[in-house]
């Protein structure tokens, strides 16, 4: 019988939780296939005082031949875990052992919460089934747990242990039919389960299986298991009239036929009221078919056990009949039966067990008959009103057209395809006289087939460091995976290396002749620029003259292009790309296809593809369905359809937290590599950011205040784009240098203007002074590398910097490649001062030098970072510092200010300003709005800008939220080990 | 004939680059039992530097199962890129057709009995109903076509073969035999100059190869299709099963509003068409292609015996042949 009452003292004595709960909440949750008890005071749901669950257990308890519920209350250890078993008797004993241990209440609250509309059950929504006296309350969840019982028993398969095991997707199945059976409507799954039509033929010893449609009754599909000889089955299936290949299958034993069988019970769920079966007798011959009776299982007996006993009996019955061993054992009297045959003895164990254990159930029943009848009478209106409901729900269901799956292609043959160059001979005269050279060349051939290695062959031709985890993630990528993945490294730990690793070893190998790399297009020249100087792999890019003027000639004559998604997303380009295959495709900060409804997506998704590999570390930023939308683009069919994952997965109440968390990781896993520097090991030293202000001359400072109200004016006169251009060109130079200031000036539009300016402004007292703060740190250990924005302040700084002594280098734009890492390599032996511009930097390793200064400053953050990250990257051994030169009072102060504040761009790593900035301030955007609120702020810089800062705090904070998410959600998962 | 991969070994290794470099014009001298000192200009130097210029360096090669990072320009490990361009360096391009004449196997060859060799023939063509030699047999020269071909198969992943193929010319009998015994035959230098070489044939031949390279891989490919052909059908349901569901979500979505129904046919359609495309994208990511690489190519002329032959077969008319006896095969072959 049931488990006795636990030996642990009431929960509400323990004095854990609260005793005053005043009602208990119990929640029917259909999409997770639990009962949620919430006790709490009345009317403060939100915060209960104690919480169980009532679930399926997870196999047969130690008192229950059949599976059974389980219930625990939370947090685990509050009390022993309590079971059920799967009759009505057993449930009651349950509620009553609950009600006991847990506090008194007044009110029992029973509802329904589902995912999806279940009659008038809104989805999200709880909908209230009734609020009960204690007695009633606890009686009628009894009802409720009973019945949900039996209908899992019903779904449930043959375990291992023999006992009916049941999935998750049972249960969930099986609490939808019992919710719905109280809200009386039918569940759609509920109408989906089909019928049973069993013959079971002794005359030709075989099982037949006729499933039926639920709508019309029509036969779905057909099984016949037949015996034959030396106790093997012969499995034939034909489904809709298409056969399947038969399968021969040694019966062996109990468990063995229950493997068997189960794949056809789970294909073909079954509604275990409707089994019916004929018995055809032996010998019946042409008597007419025998009556279809309902299954003759004993209460709590597993259909599909009843079923599987019976096709035991039948192999056995085949070999008493066709075999000599079999014939000579049917002579045997039964004790002599029983000696040679275990496993007619087990199985008539089994039924005299069944048979005792059916007749104590049935007593129970009688005993507790009396106790449901009268119960029965109490909620007689209830049910009457219930079954209107449930007539009308029938109605619905019969309306709803059922859409059977278009009969399938067959899988078409792998095509193969022989690819032999055509001959090019070079024709000899005079026969060898030996062989020798032709072994040597087939020596060398040999030498070079066995050199192919299992490992990455692109290693040598790779200008990177080693790091093991790159190196496993492109391993897994190019095996496992397959080719498609998503790589979602947090930032900083080079998805750009693992991707060019994967691309570089296809490319060596010769698997893939044409790739495309798609980025931001701030981002296009880094990407060809990473290639170009870690994998030796030359790139076109969209930022390159010609790709307008010619674009069918720019994505079908290059083999390798590095292009923005802004550019592939316009129709002429998209044209032309789509009909271009692409062995290797690239999409770097991939969130940005996050919406499936967006332009990027759909262009990314029609390109033609063998590889592709998706990179971003942050695939989750507001829902699930982000991440959803990522893997259908690299494996449409690795998650389930749109709404089942939304049903199966999302919470709608909280769209970022999976509801199968362990089965989305596994899902998750075969297209997801993500590492973390906690797995990685890679850790930099820290920075340090100082802010060096100075102060004008007071004459200085008064031009300045009185240049930009004038030129503020001047700019108003002009049109938006020229505004936008000169007023950008002119502060920044400003804030450069004088030198540069002039030049910009030169072409200003209004040269009266520009010449007063030129001739009213006393500059170079103050600029000395700026140069000369820069002298501490051109003598420091590794020298100091200068970044300036403008090739005058470089020139007038180097003029300066040499005439004080310090050893000056100067790369930019017009310093030819292969000059430029002598100067590096004479900067790194002699220290001194190494000033860059922007195009100057590119291809520079500079993490042997420790200090940095950003002599002017560029007002795109990502400029900055770019170069923080020629310092600050992989190599560094020391606390790099940064020192940032801006004069006080001016635009540049307060934007240096919202910059370390509010963005905390000094503190990013390197990669991470990108994406705090996202989509708005992507390209240009940002200098852009910097301009704007200079314009608009009418000399009140300060405020303007202040706002701005407000705005990047805030996304700055949302990225801080997106990263924990995603941290949160995947976790150490995903590592490429 | 497949050539059995070589297990890396680094003693056998710097045999082959020692020999191999020599080839190429270099100086080696090895320094230790895994060690060589090398000093390259022209060809070999090409290993190190593009221009030739040269070079002086002092290879070390890895023991089997080194692991960590190896230093590619001194070090020879699996998978080095030293071996590879070696090998390359050695393989004569453009290809070049060379030719070799085998010496006969003994130095009385005498040709073969009459009865012996219509026995042959028999066996041969079973179907021969008469058979005469209208002239005596005559000493000649059989040619056949060996080539080395790197044989690659791409499928999900790289598999990398060696095989030498020899041909007979010009039927193209895959020959087996000669491959077999090429590396012990003795070669003959002199009285060659009247041996009738077949034309170079590159289309023909090519076809030849590219035919013998199918029968010679039937065997690994069996395997390498059967995992693809897995692989096809699992993506294959994947995408079936996926847009099911969809196309049944699209449709019950469609019962609920009517609005609804009218988008439903297009929708329909574009999945349809997506459905399509998906699964055209995943046959073509699982072909396998076959792609032989000819290395060498060798025409090789052996000593045989020329008999003008009148034969009947059944169901043809009466012929008159000119065929060639191989005595290292035992075989007549139509010249």
């Amino acid at each position: 019988m049931d488990q006795p009452a636990e030996s642990s003292p009431p929960a509400s004595q323990t004095g854990i939780f609260p005793n005053d709960a005043s009602e208990v909440v119990v929640t029917l949750l259909p999409a997770e296939g639990d009962l949620r008890f919430d006790w709490a005071r009345s009317g403060a749901l939100a915060a209960p005082g104690l919480r169980g669950r009532l679930v399926p257990a997870t196999g047969g308890g130690r008192f229950f031949r059949y599976h059974a519920m389980t219930f625990q209350l939370e947090p685990a250890g509050l009390g022993r875990a309590d079971h059920c078993g799967a009759d009505g008797t057993s449930a009651h004993a349950l509620m009553r052992r609950i009600r006991a241990h847990t506090p008194p209440v007044a009110v029992v609250r029973i509802g329904v919460l589902a995912e999806t509309d279940l009659g008038p059950a809104k989805a999200g929504v709880w909908t209230r089934l009734g609020d009960f006296a204690p007695d009633a309350g606890w009686k009628f969840l009894g009802r409720i747990v009973a019945h949900y019982a039996k209908v899992l028993a019903s779904l449930a398969t043959s375990g291992k242990d023999g006992l009916p095991a049941v999935s998750e997707a049972m249960a969930r199945r099986a609490l939808t039919v019992v919710a719905g059976a109280q809200l009386g409507v039918v569940p759609p799954r509920a109408r989906a389960l089909l019928g049973l039509r069993l013959v079971l033929d002794a005359d030709e010893l075989l099982a037949r299986f006729e499933w039926l449609r639920p709508g019309d009754g029509a036969t779905h599909a057909v099984g016949v298991a037949r015996a034959e000889a030396m106790g093997r089955l012969r499995w034939e299936l034909a489904v809709e009239g298409e056969c399947a290949e038969p399968v021969e299958h040694s019966a062996g034993n109990n468990e063995g036929l229950k493997q068997k069988l189960a794949p056809w019970f789970e294909r073909f769920p079954t509604d275990s009221a409707r089994i019916t079966v004929m018995f055809k007798k032996e010998g019946a011959g042409s008597a007419g078919p025998p009556p279809e009776v309902p299954l003759p299982v004993a209460d709590g007996q597993s259909s599909y056990g009843y079923i599987a006993d019976s096709v035991l009996t039948m192999v056995d019955a085949y070999i008493a009949r066709h075999t000599p061993l079999g014939r000579m054992r049917a002579r045997m009297n039964r004790e002599e039966d029983f000696a040679h045959d275990d496993q007619a003895s087990r199985l008539a164990r089994k039924e005299e067990k069944r048979r005792e254990e059916a007749v104590r159930r049935r007593e129970t029943v009688a005993r507790l008959a009396e106790e449901r009848r009268s119960r029965d009478e109490k909620l007689a209106a209830q049910r009457t009103s219930a079954e209107a409901q449930r007539e009308t729900g029938t109605r619905l269901a019969a309306a709803v057209r059922t859409i059977a799956p278009p009969p399938r292609a067959p899988a078409p043959p792998v095509p193969v395809a022989v690819r032999m160059a055509p001959l090019a001979l070079q024709d000899t005269v005079i026969p060898l006289d030996g062989l020798a050279g032709f072994t040597l060349r087939e020596r060398a051939a040999l030498w070079w087939v066995s050199n192919q290695s299992d490992d990455l062959l692109c290693l040598p031709h790779c200008r990177i460091r080693r790091l093991d985890y790159q190196v496993r993630t492109a391993l897994r990528v190019l095996g496992p995976l397959r080719g498609r993945a998503l790589l979602s490294d947090e930032v900083g730990l080079g998805k750009t290396i693992e991707a060019g690793l994967v691309l570089k070893e296809l490319l060596t190998r010769g698997m893939a002749k044409r790739f495309l790399v798609l980025t931001l297009p701030s981002l296009v020249d880094q990407w060809a620029e990473e290639l170009d100087d870690k994998f030796a792999l030359a790139a076109v890019t969209t930022n390159q003259p010609g790709v307008r003027e010619e674009p069918e000639k720019f994505w079908r004559e290059n083999p390798g292009i590095v292009a923005s998604l802004h550019t592939l997303k316009q129709p002429a380009h998209l044209a032309i790309a789509r009909e271009v295959h692409w062995d290797v495709l690239i999409v770097d900060e991939a969130h940005y296809l996050r919406n499936r409804a967006s332009q990027a997506w759909q262009a990314v998704n029609v390109l033609p593809r063998r590889f592709l590999l998706l990179l971003t570390a942050t695939p989750v930023q507001n829902s699930l369905e982000e991440l959803y939308n990522l893997v259908t683009l690299l494996q449409p069919g690795q998650l389930p359809a749109p709404k089942e994952f939304r049903a199966r997965y999302i919470d709608p109440q909280r769209p970022r937290q999976p509801r199968e968390p362990e089965e989305l990781r596994r899902l998750l896993g075969q297209v997801m590599i993500r590492n973390t520097r906690a797995n990685s090991g890679i850790e930099l030293p820290p920075r340090r950011a100082e802010t060096v202000v100075f102060a004008p001359e007071a004459s200085e400072a008064e031009f300045w205040r009185e240049w930009e109200g004038e030129f503020r004016a001047r700019l108003a006169t002009f049109t938006a784009v020229q505004s936008s251009l000169w007023g950008r060109l002119l502060l920044q130079a400003a804030g450069s240098s004088p030198a540069a200031w002039r030049a910009a000036l030169e072409k200003f539009p209004d040269a009266d203007a520009a010449r007063r300016w030129r001739e009213r402004a006393p500059l170079e007292a103050s600029w000395r002074r700026k140069c000369a703060l820069l002298l501490p740190l051109t003598r420091g250990e590794n020298g100091a590398v200068i970044f300036t924005q403008f090739l005058e302040t470089q020139a007038a700084l180097a003029e300066f910097l040499r005439g004080a002594g310090a050893a000056t280098f100067v790369i930019n734009g017009s310093t030819p490649a292969p000059a430029r890492q002598p100067i590096t390599e004479e900067f790194r032996r002699r220290g001194g001062a190494l000033l860059l511009t922007h195009s100057g930097t590119e291809g520079r390793n500079l993490q042997f030098c420790r200090t940095l200064a950003n002599f002017d400053l560029p007002w795109n953050p990502m400029e900055i970072e770019q170069r923080i990250g020629r310092l600050h990257r992989l190599g560094q051994q020391h606390p790099v510092q940064i020192c940032n030169f801006v004069q006080a009072g001016t635009l540049q102060e307060h934007l240096l200010d919202v910059l370390q504040e509010k963005l905390n761009l000094f503190e990013l790593v390197v990669g991470e300003t990108g994406l705090v900035l996202g989509e708005r301030f992507g390209g240009d955007e940002f200098e852009e709005e910097i301009f704007r609120r200079w314009h608009a702020g009418e000399g009140r810089v300060a405020e303007a800008i202040a706002g701005f800062g407000a705005e990047l705090a805030e996304a700055r904070s949302r990225h801080d939220e997106v990263k924990q998410l995603d941290a949160t959600l995947f976790a150490q998962d995903f590592q490429a080990t | 004939m497949k050539l059995d991969r070589l297990p890396y070994e680094p003693g056998a290794l710097v045999d082959f680059y020692e020999e191999g470099l020599a080839a190429l014009g270099a100086l080696c001298a090895r320094t230790w039992h895994d060690r060589i000192e090398i000093v390259a200009e022209g060809a070999a130097a090409r290993l190190w530097n593009d221009r030739g210029a040269l070079h002086a360096v002092e290879l070390r090669f890895a023991p089997a199962g080194a692991t960590g990072a190896h230093e590619a320009e001194r070090e020879v490990f699996p998978g080095c890129p030293l071996t590879f361009r070696l090998a390359e360096a050695l393989r004569p391009a453009p290809l070049a057709i060379e030719r070799v004449v085998l010496a006969a196997a003994g130095p009385d060859a005498r040709a073969p009995e009459a009865a012996v060799a219509e026995k042959l023939w028999r066996q041969q063509f079973p179907e021969t109903t008469r058979w005469r030699p209208t002239a005596p047999l005559v000493p000649a020269h059989h040619c056949s076509l060996v080539a080395l071909v790197r044989s690659e198969i791409q499928a999900t992943d790289q598999h990398w073969s060696l095989h030498r193929i020899a041909l007979s010319l010009p039927g193209g009998r895959i020959d087996d035999g000669l491959a077999r015994e090429l590396g012990f035959a003795r070669v003959q230098t002199a009285g060659t100059a009247s041996i009738a070489w077949p034309a170079p044939d590159p289309v023909g031949w090519g076809a030849l190869l590219a035919g013998a390279m199918e029968q010679e891989l039937a065997d690994d490919l069996t395997g390498v299709r059967a995992r693809q052909s897995a692989r096809l059908a699992r993506e294959l349901n994947r995408v079936n099963d996926y847009f099911d569901n969809y196309e049944r979500e699209l449709a019950e979505r469609a019962q609920r509003g009517s609005g609804a129904k009218v988008k439903l046919t297009d929708r329909l359609a574009v999945a349809q068409a997506e459905r399509a495309r998906h699964r055209a994208d995943q046959v073509a990511r699982h072909e396998i292609a076959i792609m032989p690489h000819v290395d060498t190519l060798l025409l090789v002329a052996e000593p045989a015996w020329r008999a003008t032959l009148q034969v009947d077969r059944a169901h043809r008319p009466s012929a008159t042949l000119t065929a060639h006896f191989v005595p290292r095969a035992r075989r007549w072959e139509l010249a």
